[in-house]
């Protein structure tokens, strides 16, 4: 019988693989799955490469296990067409092979869309495009406060910080690409600071919406993350 | 707006939304129009704990394996869920199709603990079903249940239509087979009801007609006609052939036990008289090593788990353990997955199995000596000796284990003080002996935790008869033990005895509860078994209103002789082997285990209707 012992891996080996690039996996997080947290999420990719077989590393410590990292952790209740998992593998297996084995063991509302080799830092994420759809009355009329309330000289909100609340003006933050209204509401595209400084469309959103005089749903999809220069993030 | 659209309004408001959503690896969509029977299996308790659960696991493979048939799962939303459903109008829905409960034809419910009774009708209610029986005049909704507390469901029979008794594997393709004719050719819901009552293992209790005594005891139970006079649990006579699931739904969220489930066996030879499990189960039966060790692969592949545990009423038992372990720990030696043994003994745990156990991971050991003197034990036969408790501690303390938790009963029948505070003794002499060893862990002291719950005597046990400790005994007793204490070394657990109470009234209770439900339901309780959510003075109150005691139903000794609202019901064990059993346990006399020597208690009747009383049949046909 053979135990496996993580003390006892070859060190070559590992000095090996350590060099090998990492895998990125670009995938959806799309319908209920919005409700799963990110921990949650981080479990099922971990049991979904099992199942699939992929042969991801495991960390060489006393609790070995996956190693995975996750790009730029979604929010709870936002669904996404751009979320980003970095694996390190032990041999290699063609992209479009990790992509058709980890969709079979994928569940439903989670679908890889695309395996690439690392190209840019998780660091270097400085942006990222959220698509906003409102469902209201008065789309138009929406649109109109939406408007008024986006050209205020600053907008101030409240935000969570490891020091507790404090009032930072996101607007130098938010830029507004496109606003129209629609049958059941309005649609807007935003494009927000990402990564090291990160706000979340909610920030905007939620504050908005207590200002206005009709009820808003509000649903929340990101589509893509930059680089500093606003390129595509891959 | 569909229930999903509504429910993007609400579910950033509560914890965990996870819970409500379905869409897990493994859950089935079916596509509705080509259904002819909707199963919603529903769990009264919250989805964390529902979706540990083994039985679901398997009738939901079950169920759906049938072409006609789409079972879906149902649990009780938390109480911020509930608020926020009841203020947007949504109903309790199933999580595969968001379809509310009002859609099913079958609503089953699996009966786990007397404390989830409440949650049975605010599930219905939430769902807009009826929750009497008499206000659900047709075929759809039939509320059915099973599981455990199904060996006395007559506090339920106002809120369910038929109870499944027994195993579930067995019957439940019969009653939707049934079911499924009966929707076609358009019968009426009475008519269904009779011909379901002559399935195997069925009890309609429609059909059954009760009548008491002036001082509340059951003067007599009798059947209708065309129903059986007494209804006999059904069971399955070979576990290595019957349907065990390949993989299972994978929850998203972290819920009580999340890992592959393999059943070693069902059923337990060892006949402790205090157990109600140990009882109901009966016969054992063994499930080959080699199917187990297929199944357990399987549910890894399939599911992606890291863990397995072995699941059975005693592992240790289990004659195949050892190379069912070696065998495992290949596997899972070599697949990083992690090997769980709940239920060992503490008179057979032996070096090689902590050496094997040992291998996987090092936490806490747990052993369940159930009583503090020898005199207690044998009188609840728990056929275990102070030298074995010693032994396995030695072993375990030697293997480097420096925390031991002990579970105990109080209130068991003959108990005095001093058995009270042989627990605590107990306990002293293992830190003392942990001191000792030479060979015991360097890195600092050790802990034993003691953690004592309240005995709830119930039916088809040979405490059956037995009157439970009333609650100022049973608090006196908690506090005596927890003065006795001189060492920081010991930890002491004890629960909230009111609980105990409760499940007691229940456990042993007749047909006249079922309007004490109902009326503590509609005081506000549910979520009993949730120390936060229990309102102990409410229940009181609903009791009272009706008319009822607590001392009738929990305290009160019972004559041999008596007949019980389970007296209709037949779990295999017979009268007369728990009249014997309870006789001996007042003279402290113990019954050895089935390997020993067969205690001719009746259930290898179900294995082989010929044999009568004849033992040993149940062993030989493993």
């Amino acid at each position: 019988m053979k135990a496996f012992d993580p003390h006892h891996t070859d060190p070559t080996q590992n000095a090996l693989i350590e060099k090998m690039p990492n895998i990125r996996v670009f995938y959806s997080k799309t319908g209920p799955a919005k409700y799963i947290s990110h921990l949650d999420i981080a479990r099922c990719m971990q049991r979904s490469l099992k199942r699939a077989g992929i042969p991801v590393w495991y960390t060489q410590g006393y609790n070995p296990h996956m190693y995975m990292s996750f790009a730029l952790p979604l929010s709870l209740g936002y669904e996404s067409g751009c979320e980003a998992m970095d694996l390190r593998i032990t041999e290699w297996m063609e992209p479009d092979e990790v992509q058709t084995r980890l969709n079979q063991a994928l569940p439903r509302d989670l679908r890889v869309l695309k395996v690439t080799l690392q190209q840019h830092k998780p660091q270097e994420i400085t942006y990222a495009d959220y698509q906003i759809t409102f469902t209201c009355a008065d789309g138009e009329g929406f649109c109109t406060a939406m408007r008024a309330f986006y050209d205020q000289p600053e907008i101030l909100v409240q935000k969570k910080t490891k020091k507790g609340m404090k009032t930072v003006d996101i607007k130098p933050d938010i830029e507004i690409k496109h606003l129209s209204a629609t049958e059941s509401g309005a649609i807007c595209t935003m494009r927000t600071a990402a990564g090291q400084r990160n706000i979340n469309p909610s920030l905007f959103t939620d504050l908005l919406i207590e200002q206005c005089d009709q009820t808003v749903v509000v649903a929340i999809y990101r589509r893509k993350l930059l680089d500093q220069n606003q390129k595509l993030w891959k | 707006m569909n229930i999903q659209q509504k429910l993007d309004e609400i579910l950033l408001q509560v914890q965990k939304p996870g819970r409500y959503v379905g869409g897990e690896l493994g859950s089935i969509v079916k596509d509705k129009s080509q259904i002819d029977v909707r199963f919603a299996f529903c769990f009264p308790d919250t989805y964390e704990v529902g979706m540990s659960h083994l039985g679901m696991k398997i009738l939901y493979g079950l169920l759906n394996q049938q072409d006609f048939c789409w079972c879906e799962r149902v649990f009780a939303p938390w109480m911020d869920m509930e608020e926020q459903m009841k203020a947007h109008n949504i109903p309790l829905y199933g999580l595969e199709s968001f379809d509310p409960l009002s859609d099913f034809d079958i609503i089953g419910f699996t009966l786990q603990y007397e404390l989830s009774f409440t949650n049975i009708l605010n599930m219905l209610a939430l769902g807009n079903v009826p929750v009497l029986c008499k206000d659900r005049k047709g075929l759809k909704n039939l509320v059915v249940a099973g599981g455990p507390c199904a060996c006395n469901p007559e506090p339920l029979v106002d809120f369910v239509d038929l109870f499944m008794i027994g195993e579930g594997e067995g019957q439940i393709d019969a009653l939707t087979a049934l079911y499924r004719t009966a929707k076609a050719e358009d019968w009426d819901k009475e008519y269904f009801l009779k011909q379901a009552a002559q399935l195997e293992g069925v009890y309609v209790p429609l059909f059954y007609q009760v009548d008491y005594h002036e001082d509340g005891t059951i003067a007599s139970i009798t059947a209708d006609a065309d129903v059986p006079q007494t209804v006999q649990k059904h069971i399955v006579t070979h576990l290595s052939d019957v349907y065990y699931p390949e993989t299972f739904v994978v929850p998203f969220i972290e819920t009580v036990h999340d890992r592959s489930i393999l059943e070693v066996m069902r059923g337990c030879i060892r006949g402790c008289r205090f157990c109600q499990a140990g009882f109901i189960y009966r016969p054992l039966r063994e499930k080959d090593a080699d199917v187990l060790c297929g199944q357990g692969k399987a549910l890894c592949e399939n599911t992606g788990y890291e863990e397995i545990s072995l699941s059975s009423l005693s592992t240790s038992d289990y004659m195949g353990l050892e190379s069912l372990l070696d065998e495992l720990i290949d596997y899972s030696t070599e697949h990083k997955i992690n090997l769980a043994l709940p239920s060992l003994r503490i008179d057979n745990f032996s070096e090689e199995l902590l050496a094997k156990i040992a291998k996987v991971r090092k936490s806490g050991l747990t052993f369940a000596p159930e009583a503090g003197t020898q005199r207690m034990r044998d009188v609840i036969n728990k056929n275990i000796t102070e030298e074995d408790i010693f032994n396995s501690c030695q072993i375990a303390f030697e293997g480097g284990y420096t925390s031991v938790k002990l579970y105990f009963m109080l209130g068991l029948p003959t108990e005095t003080m001093d058995d009270c505070a042989g627990i605590i003794d107990l306990a002293q002499r293992l830190v003392d002996f942990y001191y000792q060893l030479p060979k015991r862990p360097k890195n600092g002291g050790v802990n034993v935790t003691v953690s004592v719950s309240t005995f709830v005597p119930k039916p088809f046990t040979p405490f059956q008869w037995f009157g439970q400790d009333d609650l100022d005994t049973i608090v006196k007793k908690q506090y005596y033990m927890k003065d006795s204490i001189k060492s920081r070394r010991i930890s002491f657990k004890y629960h909230a005895s009111k609980t105990s109470v409760l499940e007691a009234v229940f456990a042993r209770g007749d047909r006249r509860l079922g309007e004490v439900i109902y009326r503590a339901w509609q005081k506000g309780c549910y979520f009993d078994s949730w120390d936060e959510h229990f309102y102990y003075d409410k229940w009181m109150e609903a009791m009272d209103e009706c008319g009822l005691t607590v001392e009738f139903y929990a305290n009160r000794h019972r004559e041999v002789g008596e007949i019980f609202p389970w007296s209709h019901l037949d779990y295999g064990v017979n009268e007369k082997f728990l009249i014997r059993e309870w006789e001996k346990a007042q003279a402290s006399v113990v019954t050895p285990n089935c390997r020993q020597e067969c205690s001719g208690c009746g259930a290898g009747k179900l294995l082989d209707a010929t044999m009568g009383s004849k033992g040993g049949v149940c062993l030989e046909s493993i």
